[in-house]
Protein backbone atom coordinates (compact mmCIF):
# COMPACT_ATOMS: atom_id res chain seq x y z
CA UNK A 1 0.00 0.00 0.00
CA UNK A 2 2.95 2.57 0.77
CA UNK A 3 4.19 1.75 -2.46
CA UNK A 4 1.32 2.90 -4.07
CA UNK A 5 0.71 6.24 -2.01
CA UNK A 6 2.84 8.31 -4.01
CA UNK A 7 1.20 7.52 -7.14
CA UNK A 8 -2.32 8.09 -5.74
CA UNK A 9 -0.83 11.62 -4.24
CA UNK A 10 0.13 12.46 -7.58
CA UNK A 11 -3.29 11.68 -9.31
CA UNK A 12 -4.94 13.42 -6.43
CA UNK A 13 -3.12 16.61 -6.83
CA UNK A 14 -2.19 16.74 -9.84
CA UNK A 15 -5.57 15.68 -11.87
CA UNK A 16 -7.56 18.44 -10.39
CA UNK A 17 -5.25 20.95 -12.08
CA UNK A 18 -5.58 19.83 -15.66
CA UNK A 19 -9.14 18.95 -14.98
CA UNK A 20 -9.44 22.81 -14.23
CA UNK A 21 -7.90 23.95 -16.84
CA UNK A 22 -9.40 21.77 -19.35
CA UNK A 23 -13.01 22.65 -17.95
CA UNK A 24 -11.98 26.39 -18.70
CA UNK A 25 -10.90 25.82 -22.04
CA UNK A 26 -14.07 24.02 -22.98
CA UNK A 27 -16.15 26.73 -21.43
CA UNK A 28 -14.27 29.63 -23.25
CA UNK A 29 -14.37 27.66 -26.69
CA UNK A 30 -18.22 27.31 -25.90
CA UNK A 31 -18.33 30.88 -25.19
CA UNK A 32 -15.95 31.71 -28.07
CA UNK A 33 -18.15 29.83 -30.43
CA UNK A 34 -21.60 31.70 -29.18
CA UNK A 35 -19.56 34.98 -29.98
CA UNK A 36 -19.28 34.05 -33.43
CA UNK A 37 -22.75 33.41 -33.95
CA UNK A 38 -23.82 36.09 -32.31
CA UNK A 39 -21.14 38.15 -34.60
CA UNK A 40 -22.82 36.71 -37.72
CA UNK A 41 -26.13 37.31 -36.83
CA UNK A 42 -25.19 40.97 -35.87
CA UNK A 43 -23.82 41.05 -39.54
CA UNK A 44 -27.08 39.93 -41.02
CA UNK A 45 -29.25 42.04 -39.10
CA UNK A 46 -26.97 45.62 -39.78
CA UNK A 47 -27.17 45.35 -42.97
CA UNK A 48 -31.06 44.04 -43.45
CA UNK A 49 -31.68 47.27 -41.03
CA UNK A 50 -28.94 49.48 -43.16
CA UNK A 51 -30.83 48.11 -46.37
CA UNK A 52 -34.48 48.65 -45.02
CA UNK A 53 -34.56 51.09 -42.46
CA UNK A 54 -37.75 49.98 -41.10
CA UNK A 55 -38.72 49.89 -37.58
CA UNK A 56 -38.89 45.87 -37.22
CA UNK A 57 -34.80 45.62 -38.62
CA UNK A 58 -33.77 48.36 -35.93
CA UNK A 59 -35.26 46.47 -33.26
CA UNK A 60 -33.35 43.11 -34.83
CA UNK A 61 -30.54 44.67 -35.10
CA UNK A 62 -30.56 46.06 -31.95
CA UNK A 63 -31.08 42.91 -30.24
CA UNK A 64 -28.29 41.11 -32.32
CA UNK A 65 -26.09 43.81 -31.34
CA UNK A 66 -26.82 43.12 -27.69
CA UNK A 67 -26.73 39.74 -27.84
CA UNK A 68 -22.77 40.24 -29.53
CA UNK A 69 -21.40 42.80 -27.04
CA UNK A 70 -22.63 40.61 -24.40
CA UNK A 71 -21.00 37.63 -25.79
CA UNK A 72 -18.23 39.46 -26.27
CA UNK A 73 -17.61 39.97 -22.39
CA UNK A 74 -18.42 36.95 -21.59
CA UNK A 75 -15.48 35.85 -24.36
CA UNK A 76 -12.85 38.23 -22.44
CA UNK A 77 -14.17 36.89 -18.77
CA UNK A 78 -13.86 33.32 -19.86
CA UNK A 79 -10.70 33.81 -21.29
CA UNK A 80 -9.37 35.43 -17.98
CA UNK A 81 -10.44 32.12 -16.26
CA UNK A 82 -8.25 30.43 -19.03
CA UNK A 83 -5.03 32.30 -18.24
CA UNK A 84 -5.58 31.82 -14.41
CA UNK A 85 -5.90 27.76 -14.79
CA UNK A 86 -2.78 28.20 -17.24
CA UNK A 87 -0.88 30.05 -14.70
CA UNK A 88 -1.64 27.69 -11.91
CA UNK A 89 -0.73 24.87 -14.46
CA UNK A 90 2.45 25.98 -15.06
CA UNK A 91 5.53 25.53 -12.68
CA UNK A 92 7.15 28.15 -11.72
CA UNK A 93 5.11 30.51 -11.56
CA UNK A 94 5.65 32.28 -8.63
CA UNK A 95 2.26 32.71 -6.17
CA UNK A 96 2.71 36.39 -5.96
CA UNK A 97 1.91 36.36 -9.89
CA UNK A 98 -0.52 34.18 -9.44
CA UNK A 99 -2.58 36.02 -7.09
CA UNK A 100 -1.61 39.13 -8.95
CA UNK A 101 -3.50 38.35 -12.02
CA UNK A 102 -6.44 36.51 -10.07
CA UNK A 103 -6.45 40.06 -8.24
CA UNK A 104 -6.62 41.38 -11.90
CA UNK A 105 -8.80 39.13 -12.93
CA UNK A 106 -11.61 39.55 -10.51
CA UNK A 107 -11.50 43.83 -10.94
CA UNK A 108 -11.93 42.68 -14.89
CA UNK A 109 -15.10 40.63 -13.99
CA UNK A 110 -16.42 43.08 -11.79
CA UNK A 111 -15.64 45.75 -14.56
CA UNK A 112 -17.51 43.39 -17.46
CA UNK A 113 -20.57 42.42 -14.65
CA UNK A 114 -20.93 46.21 -14.86
CA UNK A 115 -20.77 46.99 -18.19
CA UNK A 116 -22.86 43.78 -18.65
CA UNK A 117 -25.69 46.06 -16.64
CA UNK A 118 -25.41 48.73 -19.13
CA UNK A 119 -25.91 46.74 -22.16
CA UNK A 120 -28.97 44.98 -20.88
CA UNK A 121 -30.18 48.91 -19.76
CA UNK A 122 -29.73 50.61 -22.94
CA UNK A 123 -32.57 50.89 -24.59
CA UNK A 124 -32.06 52.64 -27.85
CA UNK A 125 -29.43 51.97 -30.26
CA UNK A 126 -27.17 55.35 -29.37
CA UNK A 127 -27.31 53.53 -25.73
CA UNK A 128 -25.90 50.10 -27.16
CA UNK A 129 -23.44 51.63 -29.43
CA UNK A 130 -21.74 53.71 -26.43
CA UNK A 131 -21.65 50.15 -24.05
CA UNK A 132 -20.18 48.68 -27.02
CA UNK A 133 -17.67 51.68 -27.22
CA UNK A 134 -16.99 51.44 -23.48
CA UNK A 135 -15.53 47.88 -23.75
CA UNK A 136 -13.24 48.68 -27.24
CA UNK A 137 -11.78 52.20 -24.99
CA UNK A 138 -11.25 49.46 -22.24
CA UNK A 139 -9.91 46.54 -24.60
CA UNK A 140 -6.35 47.70 -24.39
CA UNK A 141 -5.91 47.05 -20.92
CA UNK A 142 -7.24 43.42 -21.16
CA UNK A 143 -4.87 43.21 -23.90
CA UNK A 144 -2.20 44.36 -21.71
CA UNK A 145 -3.04 42.13 -18.89
CA UNK A 146 -3.68 39.10 -20.95
CA UNK A 147 -0.79 39.09 -22.88
CA UNK A 148 1.37 39.82 -19.90
CA UNK A 149 0.06 36.73 -18.53
CA UNK A 150 0.96 34.93 -22.16
CA UNK A 151 4.35 36.16 -21.30
CA UNK A 152 4.84 34.69 -18.21
CA UNK A 153 4.14 31.84 -18.61
CA UNK A 154 6.02 30.90 -21.35
CA UNK A 155 8.90 33.16 -19.86
CA UNK A 156 9.01 30.77 -16.93
CA UNK A 157 8.54 27.74 -18.92
CA UNK A 158 11.94 28.64 -21.00
CA UNK A 159 13.48 29.70 -17.40
CA UNK A 160 12.33 26.50 -15.90
CA UNK A 161 14.82 24.60 -18.78
CA UNK A 162 17.36 27.02 -18.24
CA UNK A 163 17.66 26.45 -14.40
CA UNK A 164 17.48 22.42 -14.98
CA UNK A 165 21.00 23.25 -17.18
CA UNK A 166 22.46 25.33 -14.76
CA UNK A 167 21.88 22.50 -12.27
CA UNK A 168 23.35 20.05 -14.70
CA UNK A 169 26.29 22.38 -15.06
CA UNK A 170 26.95 22.59 -11.52
CA UNK A 171 26.78 18.83 -11.42
CA UNK A 172 29.02 18.04 -14.03
CA UNK A 173 31.45 20.78 -12.48
CA UNK A 174 31.77 19.13 -9.66
CA UNK A 175 32.38 15.77 -11.29
CA UNK A 176 35.05 17.35 -13.34
CA UNK A 177 36.52 18.68 -9.96
CA UNK A 178 36.92 14.86 -9.07
CA UNK A 179 38.11 13.48 -11.77
CA UNK A 180 40.99 16.63 -12.56
CA UNK A 181 41.51 15.53 -8.41
CA UNK A 182 42.20 11.69 -9.46
CA UNK A 183 44.91 12.99 -11.83
CA UNK A 184 43.20 12.46 -15.22
CA UNK A 185 43.91 15.98 -18.10
CA UNK A 186 40.25 17.54 -17.87
CA UNK A 187 41.19 20.11 -20.12
CA UNK A 188 39.48 18.94 -22.86
CA UNK A 189 35.99 18.88 -21.40
CA UNK A 190 36.78 22.03 -19.08
CA UNK A 191 36.78 24.01 -22.66
CA UNK A 192 33.67 22.32 -23.51
CA UNK A 193 32.36 23.69 -20.46
CA UNK A 194 33.52 27.10 -21.13
CA UNK A 195 31.76 27.18 -24.62
CA UNK A 196 28.51 26.04 -23.43
CA UNK A 197 28.45 28.88 -20.63
CA UNK A 198 29.38 31.28 -23.82
CA UNK A 199 25.74 29.72 -25.73
CA UNK A 200 24.19 29.98 -22.06
CA UNK A 201 25.38 34.02 -22.63
CA UNK A 202 24.14 34.40 -25.73
CA UNK A 203 20.38 32.59 -24.34
CA UNK A 204 20.28 35.71 -21.71
CA UNK A 205 20.75 38.15 -24.13
CA UNK A 206 17.37 36.44 -26.19
CA UNK A 207 15.69 36.17 -22.94
CA UNK A 208 16.31 39.18 -21.32
CA UNK A 209 14.78 40.99 -24.81
CA UNK A 210 11.80 38.38 -24.81
CA UNK A 211 11.60 39.70 -20.95
CA UNK A 212 11.35 43.17 -22.07
CA UNK A 213 8.88 42.55 -24.89
CA UNK A 214 6.00 40.63 -22.69
CA UNK A 215 6.63 43.04 -19.98
CA UNK A 216 7.74 46.32 -20.97
CA UNK A 217 8.61 49.88 -18.28
CA UNK A 218 6.03 51.39 -19.70
CA UNK A 219 2.86 50.04 -18.47
CA UNK A 220 0.52 51.69 -21.15
CA UNK A 221 2.64 50.27 -24.39
CA UNK A 222 1.04 47.22 -26.52
CA UNK A 223 2.68 44.20 -26.05
CA UNK A 224 3.66 42.13 -29.40
CA UNK A 225 3.24 38.94 -28.20
CA UNK A 226 4.81 37.37 -31.54
CA UNK A 227 7.85 39.59 -31.13
CA UNK A 228 8.23 38.10 -27.71
CA UNK A 229 7.49 34.21 -29.27
CA UNK A 230 10.32 34.86 -31.89
CA UNK A 231 12.57 36.32 -29.17
CA UNK A 232 12.05 33.20 -26.82
CA UNK A 233 12.77 30.50 -29.51
CA UNK A 234 15.80 32.43 -30.27
CA UNK A 235 16.88 32.26 -26.83
CA UNK A 236 15.50 28.49 -26.69
CA UNK A 237 18.19 27.85 -29.88
CA UNK A 238 21.02 28.65 -27.51
CA UNK A 239 19.97 26.52 -24.68
CA UNK A 240 19.76 23.44 -26.96
CA UNK A 241 22.90 23.85 -28.47
CA UNK A 242 24.36 24.55 -24.91
CA UNK A 243 22.80 20.73 -23.98
CA UNK A 244 23.87 19.51 -27.34
CA UNK A 245 27.86 20.78 -25.62
CA UNK A 246 26.59 19.27 -22.39
CA UNK A 247 25.93 15.95 -23.88
CA UNK A 248 29.28 15.30 -25.77
CA UNK A 249 31.46 16.17 -22.88
CA UNK A 250 29.39 13.25 -20.85
CA UNK A 251 29.52 11.35 -24.04
CA UNK A 252 33.50 11.62 -23.76
CA UNK A 253 34.20 11.37 -20.16
CA UNK A 254 31.48 8.15 -20.19
CA UNK A 255 33.20 6.32 -23.44
CA UNK B 1 49.98 -66.10 -136.55
CA UNK B 2 47.18 -65.42 -134.83
CA UNK B 3 48.27 -62.96 -132.25
CA UNK B 4 47.15 -63.86 -128.75
CA UNK B 5 45.06 -61.48 -126.66
CA UNK B 6 47.90 -59.96 -124.65
CA UNK B 7 46.60 -56.97 -124.75
CA UNK B 8 44.06 -56.89 -122.13
CA UNK B 9 46.09 -58.19 -119.36
CA UNK B 10 48.80 -55.34 -120.58
CA UNK B 11 46.29 -52.99 -120.00
CA UNK B 12 45.21 -54.09 -116.46
CA UNK B 13 48.66 -54.27 -115.35
CA UNK B 14 49.82 -50.94 -116.60
CA UNK B 15 46.26 -49.91 -114.61
CA UNK B 16 47.03 -51.63 -111.74
CA UNK B 17 50.54 -49.76 -111.75
CA UNK B 18 48.95 -46.62 -111.76
CA UNK B 19 46.41 -47.18 -109.04
CA UNK B 20 49.56 -48.33 -107.03
CA UNK B 21 51.71 -45.44 -108.04
CA UNK B 22 48.52 -42.80 -107.70
CA UNK B 23 48.12 -44.46 -103.94
CA UNK B 24 52.25 -44.09 -103.25
CA UNK B 25 52.04 -40.85 -104.17
CA UNK B 26 49.06 -39.55 -102.08
CA UNK B 27 50.82 -41.70 -99.40
CA UNK B 28 54.34 -39.62 -99.31
CA UNK B 29 51.95 -36.44 -99.66
CA UNK B 30 50.19 -37.13 -96.25
CA UNK B 31 53.22 -38.49 -94.54
CA UNK B 32 55.30 -35.41 -95.92
CA UNK B 33 52.73 -33.13 -94.69
CA UNK B 34 52.62 -34.82 -91.50
CA UNK B 35 56.71 -34.03 -91.18
CA UNK B 36 56.04 -30.56 -91.94
CA UNK B 37 53.27 -30.05 -89.54
CA UNK B 38 55.30 -32.21 -86.74
CA UNK B 39 58.31 -30.15 -87.29
CA UNK B 40 56.60 -26.65 -86.83
CA UNK B 41 55.23 -27.69 -83.80
CA UNK B 42 58.31 -28.79 -82.44
CA UNK B 43 59.98 -25.63 -83.81
CA UNK B 44 57.00 -22.97 -81.96
CA UNK B 45 56.86 -25.06 -79.03
CA UNK B 46 60.86 -24.91 -78.84
CA UNK B 47 60.70 -21.45 -79.41
CA UNK B 48 57.91 -20.23 -77.00
CA UNK B 49 58.70 -18.67 -74.08
CA UNK B 50 57.67 -21.14 -70.63
CA UNK B 51 54.43 -19.35 -69.11
CA UNK B 52 54.86 -18.20 -65.78
CA UNK B 53 53.02 -19.82 -63.25
CA UNK B 54 50.05 -17.41 -61.97
CA UNK B 55 49.98 -16.67 -58.28
CA UNK B 56 48.03 -15.00 -56.70
CA UNK B 57 48.45 -11.67 -54.81
CA UNK B 58 49.66 -11.72 -51.22
CA UNK B 59 46.62 -9.92 -49.88
CA UNK B 60 47.64 -9.00 -45.87
CA UNK B 61 45.69 -9.90 -43.11
CA UNK B 62 44.35 -6.84 -41.65
CA UNK B 63 46.01 -6.02 -38.75
CA UNK B 64 43.23 -5.72 -35.46
CA UNK B 65 41.83 -2.31 -34.81
CA UNK B 66 43.36 -1.23 -31.73
CA UNK B 67 39.86 -1.09 -28.99
CA UNK B 68 41.27 1.34 -26.27
CA UNK B 69 39.92 0.15 -23.05
CA UNK B 70 36.66 1.43 -21.94
CA UNK B 71 36.53 4.91 -19.53
CA UNK B 72 36.86 4.23 -15.98
CA UNK B 73 34.06 6.28 -16.14
CA UNK B 74 31.93 4.19 -18.38
CA UNK B 75 30.20 2.89 -15.04
CA UNK B 76 30.32 5.53 -12.63
CA UNK B 77 27.23 6.12 -11.02
CA UNK B 78 27.53 10.16 -10.95
CA UNK B 79 28.59 9.98 -14.42
CA UNK B 80 25.37 7.26 -15.69
CA UNK B 81 22.94 9.46 -13.77
CA UNK B 82 24.34 13.15 -15.57
CA UNK B 83 24.47 11.34 -18.96
CA UNK B 84 20.52 9.81 -18.25
CA UNK B 85 19.87 14.48 -16.52
CA UNK B 86 21.59 15.35 -19.52
CA UNK B 87 19.20 13.06 -22.52
CA UNK B 88 16.07 14.54 -20.14
CA UNK B 89 16.78 17.72 -20.73
CA UNK B 90 17.65 17.83 -23.77
CA UNK B 91 14.33 15.94 -24.68
CA UNK B 92 12.46 18.85 -22.82
CA UNK B 93 14.10 21.57 -24.85
CA UNK B 94 13.75 20.22 -27.99
CA UNK B 95 10.00 19.46 -27.06
CA UNK B 96 9.47 23.06 -25.47
CA UNK B 97 5.88 24.43 -26.63
CA UNK B 98 6.55 28.51 -27.08
CA UNK B 99 3.82 29.36 -29.24
CA UNK B 100 0.81 27.97 -26.57
CA UNK B 101 -1.82 28.07 -29.07
CA UNK B 102 -4.43 26.75 -26.34
CA UNK B 103 -4.42 30.24 -24.89
CA UNK B 104 -3.77 32.83 -27.99
CA UNK B 105 -5.79 35.49 -27.47
CA UNK B 106 -9.14 35.68 -29.10
CA UNK B 107 -9.88 37.55 -32.24
CA UNK B 108 -12.21 39.82 -31.12
CA UNK B 109 -14.48 42.52 -33.69
CA UNK B 110 -13.33 45.84 -31.61
CA UNK B 111 -16.43 47.87 -33.67
CA UNK B 112 -19.41 46.96 -32.67
CA UNK B 113 -22.44 49.12 -33.44
CA UNK B 114 -24.78 50.61 -35.51
CA UNK B 115 -25.56 53.74 -37.08
CA UNK B 116 -29.38 54.73 -35.51
CA UNK B 117 -31.75 56.04 -37.99
CA UNK B 118 -32.10 59.80 -38.65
Amino acid sequence: MRKFLPILLFFLLATPVQADFQTARNDYIYQYNLYRQAIDNYQVAKSTFLTYRTLTAQQDAQDKLRTAVQTRDNVIGSYYNLLQERLNQTTGVSPQYRNTFNSIKESEKTWLSQHRVKIEAAASLEDLNAAAKEFEDHYPQFDRETKRAIGTILLTKEDNLKKETDRTIDTLTAKLTEIRQSGIDTSFWDRGLINTKNKLGLYTQKYTEAKDTYQPGNTEEPINIYAGQQRLTEANQYLREAVRFLQEIIKTIAT
Amino acid sequence: MLPTQPVPVMQEMNQQRKVLVIAAVAVSILLITTLIAITTTVIVLRNQKPIAPVTPPEVATPAAIPVPPPSRFATDAGVLSLREAIATLSGKVDSIDLFETDITPPNLDLNLNIAPQR
